[in-house]
């Protein structure tokens, strides 16, 4: 009986445990409160449970079916077309997956170091999971804006209250760029909604159409080309990808990322790179391309410019950084560049590969950072001119960040490989000369890794700080093992993921080619074969 | 090619599967378990792993003789690694192993040697005291080379055969930063990895390029080796757009294509200019030295060129490329290697000069004999870089020429070895490299590309600097008086059998290798006029393009007396001024100062790379971009600005509505937490 409302309603449970639990925390400290360790075990024990419970997701998610699974559909606010609307499909699984993992894996890793305010910090991070599946699992555009912009709240805590020295300006950063990005956002949906209202007469902000009620899903609109220019695709489309720009980031709105990622403390580094960035590249993929496919279209060249830039000009800038943090923060960008680089190839091997890429992604980046703040904390310092040799005092230290910064570089039989290749492929079939620079990257990364590593790692131990630092203890080996092994399962055997992401990514593939089509077909009618136009490039 | 009919056959997957099994256990336990593991379980895994791909190599090979020309394939497909895509744009990579003559061939050497070198590297890493945490990581490491050089060897398709051609850089980059306390090695090693990188990109470019190919051709994409032949005629008529109107207003697509893996086997092959990382190769240990620098990194080099030779035959202007690019090589090489006071320094030049032949041969698509000349060399240099390091193992690292002499006493096994080796690779009538160079120089004399007498010419001319070079090798290590510091003559012991045995292996392959290759030439010469007695060729069959058609039998033996002439001037030369003491060399450099110091200098390679790399990026990277864009521009005009545009707007009225906004979210948040939980317990 209970079993089943858990597993009828999955993706609300999950969504809710950490929730619920985070609150119930809250709740005891109006009743004289609980210990450090208590919030400490119940946090962990709810992190888990999620993790369960996302083990159960993935076990019973259908590969064989397109569209959405373990839908819930409550009406919340009917008059507005504003319902409690969640499921799951191929392509938010590895993103919801990677968060219930992540989780519990920071909170082992760095509850112990966190000395100011241990219990708001289990608090925050049960918080900011409840959030990050409720904008993955969204299918309501007003619920994600919900869930993506309340995402913020905590993410200001974690940097604001736990942070270094530059907390409150990189926060501030944070603050003004997102602003930005989420006013546009909200205009931009209000107008969606108000076009859709005036086409079909019901207003709504479901993506998809609902289970049952008269609403039809936004994606099934055809919003105008023409008109006044906020009412128009293109208006829109500017909106969503500059709101989704600023979160991913691409270049050049970045400019908030390295400082926040600087300044925060190890698990909001973990946090912010592996799961928050990620709604924003799941933010293109799931609302952008299938809302305005023909604006897309337009505007594809340019972003994948962008994406290009990007991927360069990050890869550059982690060359020049001396912060240990830092190169790792520009890596992020450089990594997303890649991600976004995929969606907008939109063939199905840069859509797969974004896909897995997000995940594997999510996973170097976390591991990367939980590296960065093992040393840091050790040696109290991230600066490269500091380290140096540091393999002779922690081999094995020295064998995680090898393996873990192999994967950034797209080294194959790591996960990173996989999501970068197809991505790759997919770009070389929309564009080679975007994607013949993008492979600039890959060269680039080479660089800006060897050298962390050889400066970090090898080389002789001048300093004698370095020479007494004491190697990694089990607690750590087994989180970074824990991150390890997905890394390497997925480098290895990437196909289960791949099954289950590929047609929900095929099927939005359809749906978008068949409107561009019309466009093509509409504007050009010499032009009927757009596939081998897409071919000869740009 | 492409018709044979293959045998399935799981044998395939152990090859690899064993070394990398091996590695990843030394990298649990070097890596995360960290305790003292016994030495002999060290090296029994390594050394058993090694053998056992090698035993398991020799049975794929008795395999494939078992059956009949035009059916030598064996396949083993384990499971699809990579899938992506519904119908016509479906693309799945396999992990699929697939075992031809052309693999076969170099699978044989690479394992083989590879056994021998980890027999070789027990005792070496004994003796070798410089850091001795490090006997487990080498093994590791050199099976992780081993692995990744099979995969590569036995991929079915480019995006596995990337696989192995990644893990050979990353071996090759840990092997040569081994001992990573030196700041020296550790730039070598990044180095290595940057220069093999620069070839991965074009690797990938170039795979990018390709696989729409088949889709052209009405084929489904894909990567696999056969189906990117059999689209080859679609591709020749595929172009891309140029870059802002660059050289015309299209290229054609195969001739991108080959020049993308132009650039990558480069960079393999150390041929100019992405020569620079060759000192990695003097940092490595010697036995991880022997493994990498010419079985691996060539023969990986060698062997993506004759896979994809439809591709290079499908543009000729890269492949003249190819041959000039290769011919430069050789001398350069040669010339450098010639004037080093570094015994290390003179045997990876040499590698450079000898590997740039390669290169030549296949520019004039001759493949066979690029083939064969790559395997001869690989046991020839594997065995001198053994023979090399058990000098300096004797000397304690000393690699100076001018603080060793007269060791051949001293040293009577290691001289041995060395007299064969040293002997064979200058080119002793009857030696396997007589043979396979032999080949090589009738192939660019009897080839039809731009200025082929310049490339003889210089491909013989090499010949004898490269006798030079060695010769002067050898005599100053092994004859004329000894200049040993005295600390370390006391030391001077011959290396232990265990080290002997193995490079006696790899000379007596290194003399008797050219039976497989002999050429038509000479076998007509015989009185037998056996029918047919390249056997080589004759295994290969089908797997690679014909040889071009030679200049003929006569031309063949006068040109072979040539270069047998030069070699025997260039050993001469080095003989006289080297042998009886070195003051007749000391006062011919004199003479030309400018010159010795020029070659000495390694030619000024690096100068241009520092010059025109290597600054402009730290200026552009570091102030234009770091401190100037970035910081300047981004952080604090456009960043700053909005800041204060946001602030103005605020101050200006919104902030009621911003504010409103904002507690709006936290109200909606709780408040609809509480719905839905009130809705799923009503």
């Amino acid at each position: 009986m209970l079993l089943d409302l858990v597993t009828d309603h999955l993706i609300t449970w999950m969504i809710l445990v950490p929730g619920v639990s985070a609150l119930a925390l809250l709740t005891t400290e109006a009743f004289g409160g609980l210990p450090r360790l208590a919030w400490r075990v119940v946090g962990l024990a709810s992190a888990t449970a999620n993790l369960a419970l996302g083990v159960l997701l993935y076990a019973t998610f259908d590969p064989t079916r397109t569209g959405f699974q373990r839908v819930d559909y409550v009406p919340w606010i009917p008059d507005y077309g504003i319902h409690y609307y969640v499921g799951v499909d191929g392509i938010s699984l590895p993103l919801v997956l990677l968060t219930v993992f992540l989780v519990p894996i920071v909170l082992v890793a760095c509850s112990r170091q966190i000395e100011h305010a241990p219990r708001a910090f289990v608090f925050v991070a049960l918080l900011l999971e409840s959030y990050l599946l409720g904008a993955f699992t969204s299918l309501n555009l007003f619920q994600f804006y919900l869930y993506a912009e309340g995402l913020l709240v905590p993410t200001y805590l974690m940097i604001g209250v736990w942070g270094a020295a530059g907390r409150i300006q990189a926060s501030l950063k944070l603050f003004v760029l997102t602003a930005l990005g989420s006013v546009l956002l909200l205009l931009a949906m209000l107008t969606v909604a108000q076009l859709g209202y005036l086409q079909t007469g019901v207003l709504t902000f479901d993506l998809v159409t609902p289970p049952w009620g008269p609403a039809r899903g936004l994606v099934e609109l055809e919003l105008p080309m023409e008109g006044p220019w906020w009412q128009t695709q293109h208006g829109l489309f500017a909106a969503f990808a500059l709101a989704f720009a600023i979160k991913v980031p691409l270049v050049p709105f970045h400019a908030w990322l390295p400082d926040a990622q600087v300044e925060a403390p190890t698990a909001g580094s973990v946090l912010v790179a592996a799961l928050l960035l990620e709604i924003g590249a799941y933010g293109f993929l799931r609302f952008a391309l299938p809302l305005f496919p023909e604006a897309a279209l337009l505007w594809t060249p340019g972003i994948l410019t962008l994406c290009v830039v990007g991927i360069v000009y990050g890869s550059l800038l982690a060359c020049a950084q001396t912060d240990l943090k830092r190169i790792v923060a520009y890596t992020a960008i450089v990594q997303l560049g890649f991600a976004v680089l995929g969606i907008f190839a939109q063939n199905l091997q840069g859509l797969n590969g974004s896909v897995l890429q997000l995940a594997s992604h999510g996973l170097a980046i976390g591991g990367l950072f939980l590296l960065v703040g093992m040393l840091d904390a050790r040696r109290g310092t991230r600066e490269l001119a500091a380290l140096g040799g540091i393999a002779r005092a922690m081999p094995s230290y020295a064998f995680f960040l090898v393996l873990v910064a192999l994967s950034g570089v797209g080294v194959p039989f790591l996960a990173g490989f996989v999501g970068e290749f197809l991505i790759l492929l997919g770009a070389f079939r929309a564009s080679p000369w975007h994607a013949s620079f993008a492979t600039l990257g890959f060269l680039l990364a080479a660089l800006y890794t060897i050298r962390m590593l050889s400066r970090v790692l090898f080389g002789p131990a001048e300093d004698t700080e370095n020479r007494k630092l004491i190697d990694l203890d089990w607690r750590e080996k087994g989180v970074l093992i824990a991150i390890c092994l997905p890394l390497v399962g997925i480098g290895l055997y990437p196909s289960p993921l791949l099954r289950r992401i590929e047609p929900s990514v095929s099927d939005l593939l359809q749906q978008i080619e068949i409107r561009q089509q019309r466009v093509l077909l509409r504007e050009e009618p010499a032009v009927p074969e757009a596939a081998p136009a897409a071919e000869q490039g740009p | 090619m492409v018709s044979e009919t293959p045998t399935p056959d799981t044998l395939l997957r152990w090859i690899p599967l064993l070394p990398f099994a091996a590695a990843l256990l030394h990298g649990i336990s070097s890596g995360i378990v960290r305790r003292a593991v016994p030495r002999w379980l060290v090296w029994g895994l390594s050394c058993s792993a090694a053998v056992l791909a090698f035993a398991l190599s020799l049975l794929g090979f008795f395999r494939l003789l078992a059956r009949g020309e035009g059916e030598r394939v064996l396949v083993d497909t384990a499971y699809t690694w990579i899938g992506a895509g519904i119908g016509d744009s479906r693309l799945a990579v396999d992990l699929g192993l697939r075992l031809d003559p052309l693999a076969a061939v170099l699978l044989l050497v690479v394992t083989g040697i590879a056994a021998l070198v980890h027999v070789h590297a027990v005792a070496y890493l004994e003796a070798d005291t410089r850091d001795d945490r490090g006997y487990q990581r080498c093994f590791g490491y050199l099976d992780l080379l081993l692995g990744s050089m099979c995969v590569l060897l036995l991929a079915d398709n480019l995006a596995l055969c990337f696989l192995g051609w990644e893990g050979v850089a990353i071996g090759g980059w840990l092997l040569a930063g081994f001992w990573y306390g030196d700041r020296e090695h550790v730039r070598g090693g990044a180095e290595l990895f940057v220069a093999s990188r620069i070839g991965d990109v074009a690797f990938l470019v170039g795979t990018g390029l390709l696989f729409t190919a088949p889709l052209a051709a009405g084929l489904p994409a894909s990567l696999l080796f056969a189906d990117l032949e059999a689209s080859l005629p679609a591709l020749e008529s595929l172009v891309l757009p140029a870059p802002l109107g660059l050289l015309g207003e299209s290229w054609r697509r195969v001739d991108v294509i080959a020049l993308c893996f132009l650039v990558a086997v480069c960079s393999r092959l150390a041929q100019l200019p992405l020569s620079f990382w060759l000192r990695a190769a003097e940092g490595t240990p010697a036995p991880a030295a022997a493994l990498l620098l010419t079985p691996s990194l060539a023969g990986s080099g060698v062997y993506l060129v004759c896979r994809l030779a439809f591709l290079f035959q499908a543009a000729p202007a890269v492949q003249a490329a190819l041959a000039w690019i290769g011919a430069l090589g050789a001398l350069v090489g040669a010339l450098v290697a010639a004037a080093q006071q570094d015994a290390r320094r003179v045997l990876v030049f040499s590698a450079m000069s000898q590997q740039g032949y390669l290169l030549l041969a296949l520019g004039c698509g001759a493949f066979v004999a690029a083939l064969f000349h790559v395997v001869v060399l690989a046991v020839a240099l594997a065995a001198l870089f053994l023979i090399v390091g058990s000098v300096l193992l004797a000397l304690q690292q000393e690699s100076r020429l001018d603080r060793m002499g007269d060791l051949g006493r001293r040293l009577p096994g290691t001289h041995a070895a060395a007299v064969l080796v040293v002997g064979v690779l200058i080119g002793v009538p009857g030696g396997s490299v007589f043979f396979s160079r032999g080949s090589v120089l009738t192939a660019s004399f009897g080839s039809e590309l731009l200025g082929r007498d310049w490339l003889y010419g210089i491909a013989l001319f090499t010949t004898a600097l490269t006798a030079f070079g060695l010769g002067r090798l050898h005599l100053l290590i092994f004859s004329g008086g000894s200049r040993v510091p005295f600390v370390l003559r006391e030391g001077v012991r011959d290396a232990p059998p265990l080290m002997l045995w193995p490079v006696y292996g790899l000379a007596i392959f290194a003399v008797f290798g050219g039976l497989f290759g002999i050429p038509q030439s000479f076998a007509n010469l015989g009185s037998g006029q056996l029918e047919a007695s390249h056997s080589l060729a004759n295994f290969l069959g089908a797997a690679l393009p014909p040889a071009p058609r030679g200049p003929g039998d006569a031309v063949e033996l006068w040109l072979a007396v040539y270069a047998t002439l030069a070699a025997a001037g260039g050993f001469a030369a080095a003989a006289a001024l080297y042998r009886g003491s070195p003051q007749t060399a000391a006062r011919l450099a004199e003479a030309v100062p400018s010159l010795q110091r020029m070659l000495a200098a390694r030619l000024h390679l690096d100068v241009p790379l520092e010059h025109l790399v290597v600054r402009p990026w730290v200026f552009v990277v570091e102030r234009v971009l770091g401190s100037g864009l970035e910081r300047r521009v981004l952080g604090e005009w456009l960043v700053g600005g909005a800041a204060r545009l946001l602030y103005a707007g605020v101050q200006a009225g919104l902030r009621r509505l911003h504010a409103g906004l904002a507690h709006g979210y936290v109200f909606f948040m709780i408040a609809g937490t509480v719905a839905v939980i009130g809705y799923l317990l009503r």
